[in-house]
């Protein structure tokens, strides 16, 4: 098994506080980790400790984080500079903050590969092109401002920012959470495409199973900074063996449910 | 504590003991000629802390009493100015339509006017004193603030929990008071400490020009007045007067930016 | 009961110096349905279909342009985003009390009422009736709203996504606590939600709008076994499945 990724006995505290608890998980180049757990499991923290980007109030780091035979805790923060955006790269949540207002969408995916890499103005229109077509919007839209999209446009828009530099890993933070539905699974069926096709590894963070199922390879659950259980996609939603998990699965309503009430 | 605050409101605080206990700060009386030879424009001494001006009285004692000038300007005009600018920013905001846009189109009229020549042409009219000094500078400051809750009540009118106040059948004057206006109040307050110092400045401005506190009731300004004839050999006239209302205006503005500072978070963290 | 009857309502943003959009957006375009007391209707759709708007006219925050709306007893309104709807400023007694305190109430009879509401809502009235909005979860500030929108004792309960920004068991635990109230007070519920798995488990008949209008009234059964409408079956597909 080839990792690219290894995170070993990774814990976070603020003050005396334990908000990431001795957490270990690989990703593998080509595969989907889904990493669930609900609001305060860690989850967010895990992520941004990846991009060694956490807040300055977390005081205490201890563990690892393997990315191509460094440790990312080693690195100076220029080494650090070059890998974010460019080899690990990440895509947040909410799409009406992430974006800058007042700058030309077109112009925000191009700032990554400004800060990465050398480019010429005609092969940054190309990859600009490029980037477009791959998350399927017309290249007209580039030159709009990010009032004038819609959420699923602007989440397409930050997947495009995110894939610029072509990264080895990508990191999505609950990407569809404030999506409805219908538009979720367009952005899902999306991601999961380009990720097949470049075929990068994948750290997909969620609190909803049901997204787990139609994304990841490999589950991982968290709950108040603890992994709770780890394994194959179809065995944890199939054979969940921790009642948390359970409870995750089946607190979902689903169509023609029989239960008058949920679990919880 | 913000540690500029702490700096600011202690001045101010020292500054208020002053200007209370002014009688008992100040080592001469404040009127006292001293016309002998000797006895005018003396410098700085044991017996007289700041000197003495052309009249031989005591500048030290002159700008104890001055200080209650100053900072009575500063609350009072400021006072004037956010209720006025609180009330008709807050209808403005909250009721929109025709009533929104003749307070508007009174506040661009504000504007046009450089604010300075007004004060100093109501003045002439209406006569120089301090309380005609305090009014007038409260009734042309509020525009600023007024065009301020206006803005916080747009955008908080449309919160959520103003639609459910509304749904409750809560008085338009209760949501005004209990649900806007306090969740409106954190840049209104940094904007009227700022104005503080600046209200100050006009005090001063004014009373150098002759058109404040008139003599021989000290203020900072009219001491500076006073002052600027002798610059060349007088220094303490002018100097003193002059740190006084830099260091004044000074801790009211580490005080707004404080509160700035401080505020601004907590907002958003309460959203 | 609640009856709407072919409601209307246009925005016409207003015709600037800088745009020539003068088009009025059709919010909501001849809707039309009813709820028997003590039911649930569930509005499904997608963002900017207009259910919100048919929210705030059911409870009077908007005025329809035309047709009727009819609701016997007092409404009431629950939002979406529990950290926009609770007043930053006020303690959760005065939140919930507030309702009562206009009517006229004593302090005492307050005091009691909103005890009373918060544990309906499953909250410990002791440990949070002096605390501030900030000092609760998102799960928890939901509580805190419905018990401030049943403190007027309503006949209808407007739930404008009432669950969409928690986590999933969170939701089901707001879900549950919905149902069971309903139960006891008797109360009619418009839902309106994006997730159609939600209004399925909430709802006795459901609307599917789009664009202004419904184009699908049923019960959520034959939605989710035989949808008529073609936009409908693309909702549907949707779903992810688990």
């Amino acid at each position: 098994m080839n990792k690219i990724l290894e995170v070993k006995n990774l814990t976070v505290m603020f003050g005396e506080t334990y908000v990431v608890d001795n957490v270990s998980f690989d990703l593998e180049p080509g595969k989907v980790l889904a990493l669930v757990g609900e609001s305060g499991s860690g989850k967010t923290m895990t992520a941004l400790a990846m991009l060694d980007l956490l807040p300055r109030s977390a005081d205490h780091k201890k563990g690892e984080i393997w990315f191509n035979e460094q440790n990312i805790f080693d690195l100076d923060p220029e080494c650090m500079r070059k890998i974010r955006g460019n080899k690990i790269a990440m895509m947040f949540q909410e799409p009406f903050t992430a974006l800058n207002p007042v700058m030309r969408v077109g112009k925000q995916i191009t700032e990554a590969i400004d800060a990465h890499q050398r480019r010429s103005h005609d092969e940054k229109e190309g990859r600009l092109n490029e980037l477009m077509e791959r998350v399927k919007l017309p290249r007209a839209i580039a030159m709009s401002y990010p009032h004038e999209l819609s959420g699923g446009m602007r989440q397409r828009i930050m997947l495009a920012m995110a894939l610029s530099c072509s990264p080895d890993i990508l990191i999505l933070d609950e990407p569809t959470t404030a999506l409805d539905v219908s538009i979720q699974k367009h952005v899902l069926d999306l991601i999961k495409q380009i990720q097949e096709t470049e075929q990068f590894a994948m750290l997909f963070i969620t609190h909803d199973f049901s997204v787990v199922n139609m994304i990841a390879d490999d589950v991982c659950v968290m709950k108040e900074g603890f992994v709770v259980e780890k394994g194959p996609k179809d065995e944890v939603l199939k054979t969940p063996k921790v009642q948390y998990t359970k409870h995750l699965i089946s607190c979902i309503p689903r169509l023609g449910d029989k239960r008058g009430r949920l679990p919880g | 504590m913000n540690r500029r605050i702490t700096f600011g409101i202690t001045i101010i605080i020292i500054l208020a003991l002053v200007a209370i206990f002014a009688s008992f700060v100040a080592t001469h009386d404040p009127l006292e000629l001293d016309l002998s030879l000797e006895g005018r424009l003396q410098g700085p001494s044991p017996e007289h802390f700041f000197g003495t001006d052309n009249l031989g009285r005591d500048v030290f004692s002159r700008m104890v009493y001055g200080t209650r000038i100053s900072l009575s300007v500063g609350f009072i005009a400021v006072f004037i100015s956010m209720v006025i600018g609180l009330f008709l920013g807050g209808v403005s905001g909250y009721f929109g339509g025709w009533v929104d846009s003749l307070i508007m189109r009174i506040v661009e009229v504000m504007y046009c006017f450089p604010t300075f020549f007004l004060i100093m042409m109501v003045i002439t009219f209406l006569g120089a004193n301090i309380v005609n000094v305090m009014v007038v500078i409260g009734l042309t400051s509020w525009a600023g603030l007024c065009r301020l809750v206006r803005a916080e009540f747009l955008t908080l009118r449309e919160r959520d929990f103003v639609h459910s106040a509304k749904v409750q059948g809560v008085s338009d004057m209760r949501i005004i008071f209990r649900h806007i206006l306090p969740n409106a109040m954190a840049p209104v307050y940094v904007s009227a400490t700022l104005s503080v110092g600046g209200a100050i400045l006009v005090e001063s401005a004014l009373s150098f020009l002759g058109l404040g506190v008139q003599v021989p009731t000290p203020s900072w300004g009219n001491i500076l007045t006073a002052g600027k004839n002798y610059i060349d050999y007088a220094w303490w006239l002018t100097f003193f007067p002059g740190v006084a209302i830099l260091i004044t205006v000074l801790s009211f503005n580490l005080i707004g930016e404080g509160l700035r500072e401080k505020l601004d978070p907590k907002l958003s963290e309460s959203r | 009961m609640i009856e709407l009857k072919n409601v209307k309502k246009y925005f016409h943003p207003r015709r600037g110096i800088f745009s020539s959009d003068g088009d009025s957006v059709k919010a909501v375009d001849g809707v039309s349905f009813t709820v028997p007391r003590g039911k649930t209707f569930g509005l499904v759709g997608e963002s900017g279909c207009g259910k919100s708007t048919i929210a705030k006219l059911i409870v009077g925050i908007l005025e329809p342009d035309s047709g009727e709306i009819k609701c016997q007893g007092n409404t009431d309104i629950v939002f979406q985003d529990p950290f926009s709807s609770l007043n930053p400023r006020m303690t959760i007694g005065d939140i919930v009390g507030e309702p009562l305190f206009i009517s006229g109430q004593k302090r005492n009879e307050i005091k009691a009422g909103v005890k009373r509401m918060l544990s309906v809502v499953k909250l410990r009235s002791a440990e949070c009736i002096d605390k501030y909005p900030h000092q609760f979860s998102g799960g928890e500030r939901q509580r805190i709203a419905i018990a401030r929108s049943l403190v007027r004792k309503p006949h209808i309960l407007v739930l404008d996504e009432p669950v969409s920004s928690l986590d999933v068991s969170i939701q089901a635990g707001i879900l549950n606590l919905l149902k069971d109230i309903q139960e006891e007070m008797y109360l009619t519920y418009v839902f309106i939600t994006h997730d159609l798995r939600v209004a399925e488990f909430m709802s006795d008949a459901m609307g599917v709008m789009k664009e202004g209008t419904l184009v699908e009234v049923a019960s959520p059964r034959e939605i989710y076994s035989s949808p008529k409408d073609g936009y409908t079956r693309q909702l549907l597909d949707s779903i992810p499945k688990l």
